[in-house]
């Protein structure tokens, strides 16, 4: 049972790392149209350009401040060089571009970074842990939550608080009627991209310390992002984490129980059964089905 | 979805490239050569179903490779635990293939280009995930991978050199040959149809699902067959062979050789292997770099591949051509004597098939006027706004019927709720005596409604004869392997759908000259007329027309005028939303006025037109201070 | 506030190979309220669209005090043209007082102009922390004109204004824009099937057939031009 307890515990910290890289998903999807394949390889690009600062020798956590910077500046090029250009000829054009995208991040992390792969990344949290009666907790579960957290809830701040957040609702909901009151939806749209490029070097940096560093690490973060976004409602950015939590979990517990090489068919069976039952998710609007 | 034209003229660029792969040794008999083209061959077999599937069906798949490892599998399993023939063996993988396509393909019709790209996205990870355990490790050996048994046919090796490359070639022309025959037949024309928009196809009877769930098949099959051909380039199979990475390549080669073009996704294939290869020798890791570059450049700024990019030099090129190599531009086809005959007639007369032709008769013989349609007491409420409020109508068989009233009046909601587009809060629709609550958007066309939108959506890339054609068919149904083989009763309903294309254009007077002429080249005034010839090809005892005279000039509106007098004279009740009062007045016998989602009066075009109130809801007298 | 004149010479709009919009030319001068009917299908909305640059015009010129406006919605918003349209565009999952601040742009905001509005519609200044979504049809609209005018536009367009409005409420906006657009040196052009109203409140009423716009005098001409 204590088992369990655990099990479900890291599996809350992992669904909050899905819930943030499904963030990213969503986040892009109202504000682009698109839901972009290459966030996860973004993650994992920008982790690997902290790793070769760390390498040079500056530090964990300067190189980690100065990755922040580059990972928005890097997602703004991504934006500005991929999905800018001609951006009016549709979003399934759109999508595809972001699978080249996803293609063109890994081979450049592969012909960039080297053929030693997978690196081992520099621990950033805390091994120790306590327990509580029967159950052990990690610090660094326990950080990570804090940490998404605060990331949600600076989000939810600045959509609730300021202007540009407030367009940003506006272009998500109908960028026609947005562009006629003047927002600038190709700044936003940009913008989106620099704040995207900053969370998920977060997830990257989440991730990379637990398992390794290497050109697909993210690959089944992506997934379970879907997952975690589908099985949110595709359009609200707090029920991406909850989606995640659900994914966590669910995931957490077939791994240990069932076997790790379903871990995630349980995530897709969990994204289809979404889709058969209830297509617009937990949180998402009925009124809206894109998919 | 892709911003590609499908294209239907493909036969002749598909048969050059496989002669040039047939001539090829002859020419380079490098083993390295020989190898790239082989595996390129391999791919380009799944990348023809992908490119039906997205192209001309207009589905994503990112997840296409799974069907190569289901064939390689299931081919090599059965060979090395059952012990069965190879033929046997790959014709089992391939079924089973199928199967799955199936049973995947029905999950999948109801997404969205993204929603389908993203599930077989996962689809082809979590397969991965399967082969690579120990679940399945009996029949795959997991992780560790399993032989592919030795094949060969007459004493030459099938497990690579010239046996590949031939049995490759081979496979290819049949996967390409089938994937062609299947874009001219019905169901492939009904695919383009469901691509270019999914609720014309419905109104036209065409069984959305079940044609996507076709191309999904289609598709998956050919991939198997490129698998059984994959395994035995491999030699051993392991789970990496398999890497999601693969499918997304492969459909980078179907969208950077040009989608919706089927010799397209070979030339794609081939320039992935050749390129691949010339760079892997230099670094080894830098092939995918400059893969996915070009993938990235293609879609960004010419998203028609190397086939549009091969279109456009031959335009360019074609009129330096001596006059005899130039392909003359399509000349209408010469057979058209019966544009000079009695339209009407042929066209009635011509009804035999149908199982409601009987209406059309009636009327003719002067049959008494009763309603065809009965709408009572409709109502249709959006949270708290009602569009419809308790509406009645009568069209009385034969009669042209108008709908006139203010923008938002709810004009179009009662199309749609008679189409069965829109279910109805309240009231019920009645054709004849059937009560059609429940009866779905294809079985109420089959039923005998035919309807146009107010924004035609013709198949842009599809002539004009042949988007009619396609509403010409009485029902949409029957197995595909008939129509693909070009069986004679399949041929005779092709030929009835065509001659029945033909015939409703005529009686739409228009023009036997514009009849080959690509949908996207038409002015509005031309395309209003062919959306209503398709409606009525099939000859429905109901038509409705949504707008058909808006955004058109005077003169194109008594073409249509014309056209709506034609289809009269056949016997087919008319309902029509009109807004031009001087059309309503020309075509119609009665005329319903609504306003604010009510009926407000009902009755002849002259006293409806005179009435003070119905002036003053066009003209308007709100705001009378 | 020194109002600017919208000019339109010699429009051409084409929109999926139908020419909707055919040689257009027509002027609205600061403060001047302007109408432009016609039938439905007569393009009077892709005028409007054509203007603010969600349609592409395929030829002649849209200027603003002279200069030419490019064919960008945002860029036309922002250089001084308010478009209303059809359908109204508020955002439902907003408040009233979201919806506004949207149309309230940095540069513009001293809040004078907002009171002065709010003066003018009391419904939206009471209404302004309810869901948009939730009002009537004409408290809609008075939020939609408030969000178009509380930038301080130069020309404000309408579409459709009539469009499920009561007689009443259609009154009360159709009075409320005269006023405003006067006292502000606001250009109104506002398109409308309801030529009894536009003639009623218009300096100036356009009619638009064939794709392009004549003046018309309000006579009794106006049922033939429908129902011609």
């Amino acid at each position: 049972m204590s088992l369990a307890i655990s099990v479900i515990v890291s599996g809350i910290s992992f669904g909050l790392v899905i819930g943030i890289v499904g963030f990213g998903l969503v986040f892009l999807y109202k504000t682009t149209g698109v839901a972009n394949f290459a966030v996860g390889n973004m993650a994992m690009f920008e982790t690997f350009i902290v790793y070769e600062l760390w390498k040079g020798g500056i530090g964990i956590w300067p190189s980690v401040a100065i990755g922040m910077v580059l990972g928005g500046v890097f997602a703004l090029l991504v934006y500005l060089g991929a999905l800018r250009p001609f951006d009016g000829r549709g979003n399934s054009n759109l999508l595809v571009r972001t699978v080249a995208l996803y293609l063109l991040l890994r081979a450049m992390a592969d012909v960039f970074f080297g053929s030693n792969q997978p690196y081992n990344f520099p621990q950033l949290l805390p091994h120790s842990g306590f327990s509580v009666g029967p159950v052990d907790i990690a610090w660094a579960d326990l950080i990570t939550i804090g940490i998404i957290l605060a990331i949600g809830g600076a989000f939810a701040a600045m959509f609730r608080f300021t202007d540009i957040g407030l367009q940003l609702t506006a272009v998500s909901q109908n960028a026609p009627i947005a562009r006629l009151l003047g927002v600038r939806v190709r700044r936003l749209s940009a913008l989106a991209y620099v704040l995207v490029g900053m969370v998920a070097l977060v997830a990257g940096l989440l991730v990379a310390p637990k398992q390794l560093l290497s050109s697909n690490m993210m690959d089944p973060l992506l997934l379970y992002g879907f997952a975690a976004a589908v099985v949110g409602g595709l359009t609200s950015l707090g029920g991406v984490f909850v989606g995640g939590i659900v994914v966590g979990v669910v995931t957490n517990l077939v791994s240990t129980y069932v076997g790790g090489d379903l871990a995630l068919a349980s995530a897709f069976v969990l994204l289809l059964a979404t889709l058969a039952v209830r297509p617009h998710g937990l949180f998402g609007s009925p009124s809206i089905q894109r998919l | 979805m892709l911003a590609v034209r499908a294209r239907t003229r493909v036969t002749v660029p598909t048969l050059v490239l496989l002669l040039i792969l047939v001539l090829f040794p002859l020419v380079d008999d490098g083993v390295r050569m020989q190898s790239n083209l082989t595996l390129a061959m391999i791919y380009a077999i799944g990348a023809i179903g992908l490119d039906v599937l997205a192209g001309y069906t207009g589905q994503f798949s990112f997840g296409q490779f799974v069907y190569f490892a289901i064939g390689a599998y299931v081919m090599s399993a059965l060979e090395t635990h059952a012990h069965l023939n190879w033929v046997l063996a790959v014709v089992a993988a391939v079924l089973a293939a199928g199967l799955v396509a199936y049973v995947l393909g029905s999950a999948l019709v109801r997404l969205q280009h993204f929603g389908s790209a993203l599930a077989t996205f996962f689809l082809a990870a979590v397969a991965l995930d399967v082969l690579s355990g120990n679940r399945l490790a009996r029949f795959t050996g997991g992780d560790s991978g399993m032989a592919v048994p030795s094949v060969s046919v007459g004493g030459t090796s099938l497990m690579g050199g010239d046996g590949l490359y031939y049995a490759s070639l081979v496979v290819l022309a049949a996967g390409a040959l089938v994937c062609i025959r299947y874009i001219h037949v019905r169901a492939g024309v009904a695919s383009r149809v469901v691509k270019q928009n999914q609720l014309v196809a419905a109104v036209l009877g065409i069984r959305v699902n079940r044609e996507k769930v076709r191309a999904h098949v289609l598709a998956g099959m050919l991939a198997a067959l490129g698998g059984c051909l994959f395994a035995f380039s491999l030699g051993f199979l392991s789970p990496e062979s398999f890497d999601t990475s693969q499918s997304i390549d492969l459909f980078a080669i179907a969208a950077v050789g040009g989608l919706g073009s089927i010799a397209g996704p070979i030339v794609g294939a081939a320039f992935f292997f050749i390129v691949t290869d010339a760079l892997s020798a230099a670094a080894p890791s830098s092939s995918a770099l400059l893969f996915s570059i070009v993938l990235l450049v293609v879609v960004v700024f010419f998203s028609t591949g190397l086939f549009g990019l091969g279109e456009f030099l031959w335009s360019r090129a074609r009129p330096l051509l001596p006059e005899a190599l130039r392909r003359r531009p399509a000349s209408p086809p010469p057979a058209q004597p019966r544009a000079a005959a009695d339209p009407v007639a042929a066209f009635v007369a011509d009804t035999d098939l149908g199982t409601r032709a009987g209406s059309a008769g009636a009327v003719l013989a002067g049959g008494e006027r009763e309603a065809l349609l009965t709408v009572r007491d409709l109502t249709l409420a959006f949270g708290g706004v009602k569009a419809l409020d308790d509406v009645q109508v009568s069209v009385l068989r034969g009669d042209v019927h108008a709908i006139i009233g203010p923008n938002g009046a709810g004009k179009t909601s009662l199309l749609n709720c008679i189409s069965g587009i829109q279910p109805a809060t309240d009231g019920s629709v009645s054709l004849g005596a059937r009560d059609m609550a429940g009866i779905s958007v294809s079985s109420r066309r089959n039923l005998g409604i035919g309807r146009t939108f107010q924004h035609p959506s013709l198949v842009a890339d599809l002539d004009v004869r042949t988007n009619v054609e396609i509403g010409a068919y009485d029902r949409h149904d029957g197995s595909i392997l008939p129509e693909l083989l070009g069986l004679p009763s399949r041929r005779e309903r092709t030929r009835v759908a065509r001659r029945r294309a033909d015939e409703a254009l005529d009686l739409i007077e228009f023009s036997p000259t514009r009849r080959a002429v690509l949908a996207a080249d038409l002015t509005m005034g031309e395309q209003k007329q062919v959306d209503i010839a398709r409606a009525i090809a099939s000859r429905p005892s109901l038509l409705l027309l949504d707008e058909p005279t808006a955004g058109l000039g005077p003169e194109e509106i008594g073409v249509v005028a014309r056209a709506v007098k034609g289809v009269r004279e056949a016997g087919i009740t008319v309902l029509v939303i009109a807004h031009h009062v001087g059309f309503v007045r020309d075509v119609a016998d009665a005329c319903t006025v609504l306003d604010f989602g009510k009926v407000l009066t009902v009755g002849s075009p002259a006293d409806v037109l005179g009435d003070e109130r119905v002036v003053e809801v066009f003209v308007g007298a709100g705001a009378r201070a | 506030m020194t109002g600017e004149a919208l000019q339109l010479e010699d429009l051409y709009v084409k929109i999926s190979g139908a020419r909707i919009i055919e040689g257009l030319t027509l002027h609205v001068g600061p403060g001047e309220i302007v109408g432009l009917a016609g039938r439905n299908g007569a393009g009077k909305t892709t005028t409007l669209r054509a203007i603010s640059g969600l349609v592409g015009r395929t030829g002649g010129a849209v200027r603003l005090g002279g200069r030419a406006l490019p064919a960008q919605p945002e860029r036309v918003a922002l250089a001084g043209v308010s478009h209303v349209p059809e359908g109204r565009g508020i955002f439902g999952d907003l408040t009233v007082g979201e919806n506004i601040r949207l149309g309230r742009r940095a540069a513009q905001a001293d809040g004078s102009l907002l009171r002065r509005l709010e003066a003018r519609f009391p419904a939206v200044e009471r209404l302004r922390h309810e869901k948009a979504g939730r009002l009537s049809g004409g408290e809609q609209q008075m939020v939609a004109l408030v969000r178009g005018l509380v930038s301080g536009p130069k020309i404000l367009l309408v579409d459709e204004m009539s469009l499920g409005l009561s007689p009443r409420a259609l009154t009360t906006a159709i009075e409320s824009l005269v006023e405003i657009g006067g006292s502000e040196g606001i250009g109104v052009l506002v398109v409308d099937q309801n030529s009894t109203m536009l003639s009623t409140y218009c300096d100036r009423v356009y009619l638009l057939r064939d794709g392009r716009a004549e003046v018309w005098d309000g006579s009794g001409a106006a049922s033939s031009s429908y129902f011609g």
